[in-house]
């Protein structure tokens, strides 16, 4: 027993080996070091002197915490969870709807993957006169009798809307890429059990929540979890969208981009922004954790 | 294994380019201008007798590159950046000041307004390069629906406005779009000749009456619906998208943008006519201007910044000028050459015509600042706030005012 | 018997039952509509800026007529041509660009699969000390801040002296939390009693890994090989530094943005250089759908 131990330990470490090297030459390291620079001084200037980086302890982290911009940038990002429950929820259903086996099922698969791979500055082309004053969301409400022509306006340009058609964007690019995922997820559940529910006369609905849903625990928690993280980093569509001023009135001025700005955008304050992105971090992991009880996950180890 | 990795690495490092003597590297002009740069490089190559490289590098995440190449110790010797990228990495301490590296006499053949423009805290951290300024185009389709003489232009800011006014009231499409969103408005009012710091820049001064009075007349144009709202949110794009549809009957464009018109509709380009930027109380116009870098951490400063003069000198930016047809130089001989004086037919050649009419009074008016991130958001936060009408302008300009002023 | 065949009652039941049958398959034909409208709705809302970057991509400059801005009309365009393709094509000197692509994306590709197929396994279905701190520190990295980690990374390829090689873009990209991540949520989707026979078989780990679970995964190792494959093929930033000092290995992924020069900007050059980077990933797709919907049935017989 105990020698089994010791070569299933050899024997996970051999696995991991490749993947942990890399990983922490490229990833940790680097992740730690940024975490690291959070606490110190460290701007552009450094990089040209070759100066290290100054120990200035929880200095950075007070004066982010302090800035008005910073919590705004908290707030909507947390605003923008909401695209979370509706996209894994719409990619579910669009991969149950093209995983029959209906004629030319994988021309739709290929078409729902187009958003993922179109270039998001092009896109935005399409997406600025759906949104405009005289464009085609305005034209459909119109139609619908939804307002009248005096009460249109840009949807990118309104300080209560902006955010959420922005979010519409991400739904967009999103459903595609989750929907591959669940359809890779639908593949391990038995055809046998589906039929076996048809035939008991469950209803399309009923299976769908009484079968795929509880079978697709991993996966599900795999989604929501990657696009909830998604969600808080949201970064983008802001940036194409508002030319990186998270504007009209700060209202899609993101957590992200707060750092971005602070960082790669203008400031090269690399100390600031890595406290900045930490404290985003913390935010991250209370919603991973809920993540990981939401959906309940079970170990299935040896 | 890492031994392993490095032979992998080395055989893969197909002209491994570690070995360059100077290196200089431009902001997107290649492929287009791969015909100057070519025979440049090589007379570059007899002129300091070691190889120069030339690398062209996407506007997108050119500054990141720079600070990668700092970072790792092997950054280029001269780097072509635009104004407000070279104050930012200089006010970063990323560049290394000119002034002791080279003798005034060089300094000399520049026009004093484009040093000007690259000059912080005293210290020039740019040799200019080549500039571009502004002209007015206007869709004759338009102005005829209008009822408006398109032989006859307006000469002046408020007769562009009286025009809009005009074309909005009669056709019901946009007459202008300005260039405010942003900081674009501390360039309108340098254009309209009010300034922006006191004599010694130790303080912001725009807020006074005058300056609430121009911001007030864009709020007032903005209420009545006289320009798209769109250009405070895509500034120039939303403008050339809109004219480029027929829905503009002016628009304040850099020549170089039309031969791209010319292709994005035809139809618009042909009915273009073109007159030179109207020259405001300031005396000024802004002109874009690119200039040469040198990074901190190169391995000889001196030599770098010879290659900087090198590539900027009469000689070099005459030619480029000319091969672009829409820029123009920033050394004093270069810029006084006939060509710039030579007109054309096409409404391309015009173009270029009316901005070297304009650029007698071009200037890059880009405003250093410390701290510019914060600085500029303030500004363009409140300016954009009461565009549309959250704030008065008076309340806005005296909050920006008080920023600025608190980090001066 | 005409008789019996002409009597009413007779003659209602039949028609009854062939009615029944009539609504049976008109019901079913109905809910097939239905379904394909569905469908094709969805196709509308994932394609559409797609469709305007391929109607501009074809559309014949010299033609005069229409703004590209002009909308819905620039969607038809009034002549068509493949020359913006050729123009692209020619200027950039694609074909050396495409090439490093395929290079920089196949290594990528192949090294996250291996990677996140052999690490994922151990914490999927192994026990051994280190497991959760590893799968920890393996998510927080989805979370943590990585915005300096570019900065890290070139100075440590530029001690191995791998900045301005293939190796220098792809090692620091191959291990990803992602890949491990999707991976391990597959393996634990897979039913233990499988795994327990083969362990009764006397089958080592690598056999069970290799036999059971990674054909039992196919779907979702493909959908791994198909993000990134995506990714790779469309980052620019990061090649862009890496090879900062090597022009020669670029992708084609950072020569496209040089169709966005401020001299040379043609739209219908840089919609062309966007259907361009498409083609391929999307074909990789269509291709890719095969092992991807094979699933468990496939599998297990296979």
């Amino acid at each position: 027993m105990r020698r089994q131990a010791w070569t299933t330990t050899l024997v996970a470490y051999a696995f991991l080996a490749p993947a942990l090297v890399l990983m922490g030459l490229f990833t940790f390291y680097p992740v730690l070091y940024g975490a690291y620079l959070g606490f110190t001084q460290y701007t552009a200037a450094n990089l040209g002197s070759g100066e290290p980086p100054r120990w200035v302890g929880g200095q950075n982290f007070a004066l982010v915490l302090r800035d008005p911009l910073f919590q705004t940038g908290i707030l909507n990002s947390l605003k923008y969870l909401v695209v979370v429950p509706i996209l894994q929820i719409a990619s579910l259903a669009v991969a149950v709807l093209v995983n029959q086996k209906l004629p030319f099922m994988a021309f739709f698969r290929a078409g729902y993957y187009i958003p993922v791979i179109t270039s998001i500055s092009l896109a935005a082309v399409m997406w600025e006169w759906i949104f405009q004053k005289d464009g085609f969301l305005n034209w459909s409400l119109r139609l619908i009798g939804f307002f009248n022509q005096g009460g249109q306006f840009n949807w990118l340009l309104n300080e209560h809307t902006a955010l959420w058609v922005i979010m519409l964007v991400t739904f967009w690019r999103g459903f595609g890429y989750y929907m591959v995922l669940y359809l890779a997820g639908l593949q391990a559940i038995p055809g046998e059990l589906e039929e076996a529910a048809t035939l008991d006369g469950a209803s399309p609905w009923q299976r769908f929540w009484r079968i795929i849903v509880p079978l697709m625990r991993p996966t599900i928690l795999l989604c929501s979890l990657l696009s909830t993280i998604a969600a808080i980093r949201v970064l983008e569509e802001i940036l194409v969208f508002t030319g990186g001023t998270g504007g009209p009135l700060n209202s899609t001025y993101t957590a992200l981009l707060y750092v971005y700005n602070k960082s790669l955008g203008l400031d090269f304050n690399y100390g600031v922004a890595s406290a900045a992105g930490l404290l985003i971090a913390l935010v991250g992991f209370g919603l991973s954790y809920l993540n990981f009880r939401i959906t309940r996950e079970d170990r299935g180890e040896r | 294994m890492k031994k392993q990795l490095l032979a992998i690495g080395a055989a893969l490092a197909l002209g491994g380019a570690f070995a360059q003597q100077l290196e200089f590297v431009t902001t997107s002009l290649a492929p287009t201008f791969n015909d100057f740069f070519g025979p440049l490089v090589e007379r570059a190559n007899k002129q300091f007798g070691v190889a120069v490289k030339w690398t062209d590098l996407p506007q997108n995440a050119i500054q990141q590159r720079i600070l990668a190449g700092v970072a790792a110790g092997n950054p280029p010797d001269a780097v072509q950046l635009n104004s407000t990228q070279i104050l930012e990495l200089a006010q970063q301490g990323a560049l290394l000041p000119l002034n002791d590296l080279l003798d005034a006499a060089t300094l000399k053949l520049y026009q004093p307004a484009a040093l000007e423009a690259f000059t912080y805290e005293g210290k020039l951290y740019g040799l200019p390069d080549y500039a571009s300024t502004r002209i007015v185009a206007f869709n004759t389709d338009i102005l005829k629906k209008a009822g408006l003489d398109p032989s006859n232009p307006p000469r002046t800011i408020p007769g562009i406005i009286e025009w809009a006014k005009t074309i909005k009231d009669k056709t019901g499409i946009y007459g202008f779009a300005p260039l405010i969103s942003n900081v674009d408005f501390l360039k309108a009012f340098q254009e309209a000749g009010l300034p922006i710091f006191d004599e010694k820049r130790k303080k912001a001064v725009f807020n006074s009456p005058a300056h609430v009075a121009l911001l007030q007349q864009y709020i007032d144009l903005r209420k009545k619906d006289y320009f798209p709202e769109d250009v405070m949110r895509r500034g120039f794009t939303a403008a050339y998208e809109l004219y480029t549809a027929g829905k503009l009957g002016i628009i304040i464009i850099g020549p170089q943008f039309m031969p791209r018109l010319e292709k994005d509709n035809n139809a618009v380009w042909k009915v273009t006519t073109v007159a030179p930027h109207p020259i405001g109380a300031g005396q000024v116009v802004q002109a874009s201007t690119f200039a040469y870098a040198v990074p901190k951490g190169v391995r000889d400063p001196k030599r770098a910044a010879q290659l900087a003069a090198w590539l900027t000198n009469d000689e070099n930016q005459l030619a480029f000028s000319k091969r672009t047809g829409t820029t123009f130089p920033t050394t004093v001989k270069a810029a006084s050459d006939p060509f710039f004086r030579a007109g054309g037919n096409t409404v391309n050649d015009q173009a270029r015509l009316m901005a070297s009419r304009t650029m007698r009074n071009g200037k890059d008016l880009t405003v250093p600042v410390p701290n510019a991130a914060e600085l500029n958001k303030a500004f363009k936060d409140n300016v954009e706030a009461a565009i549309f009408g959250q704030k008065t302008a008076k309340q806005a300009l005296d909050d920006i005012v008080k920023v600025w002023n608190a980090n001066l | 018997m005409n008789e019996l065949e002409r009597s009413p009652s007779v003659s209602s039941a039949r028609a009854e039952a062939a009615g029944l049958r009539r609504r049976a398959v008109w019901r079913k034909g109905v809910s097939i509509t239905l379904a394909y409208l569905i469908l094709l709705a969805i196709l509308a809302f994932a394609a559409f800026p797609f469709l305007w970057t391929l109607a501009i991509s074809i559309t014949d400059k010299r033609a005069a007529g229409i703004s590209i801005y002009d909308f819905p009309r620039s969607l038809f365009p009034p002549a068509i041509t493949l020359g913006n393709f050729v123009e692209v094509f020619e200027k950039l000197k694609l074909g050396k660009y495409f090439l490093n692509s395929v290079v920089i994306t196949g290594l990528t590709v192949v090294g996250t699969l291996i990677t996140s197929a052999l690490a994922a396994y151990p914490l999927a279905r192994l026990r051994f000390p280190g497991k959760n701190l590893i799968f920890g520190a393996v998510i927080a990295t989805l979370v943590l801040p990585t915005e300096t980690s570019f900065i890290v990374n070139v100075l440590t390829l530029n001690k191995l002296h791998l900045l301005g090689t293939y190796w220098g873009v792809v090692l620091p990209i191959v291990a990803t939390a992602f890949g491990i991540f999707l991976m391990r949520q597959a393996y634990l989707a897979i039913p233990s009693t499988l795994m327990e026979a083969a362990r009764i078989d006397g089958a080592s780990e690598m056999q069970i890994l290799w036999r059971i679970m990674i054909p039992l995964s196919m779907p979702s190792l493909t959908a791994l090989g198909i993000f990134t494959l995506v990714n790779t093929w469309n980052a620019y930033f990061w090649p862009s530094v890496a090879l900062l000092t090597n022009e020669e290995l670029l992708p084609m992924s950072v020569a496209i943005l040089k169709l966005k020069g401020q001299f040379n900007y043609d739209t219908f050059n840089v919609a062309a250089g966007a259907i361009l980077m498409m083609i391929p990933v999307l074909l990789v797709f269509v291709l890719a759908q095969r092992l991807f919907m094979r699933g468990l049935e496939g599998a297990v017989k296979g």
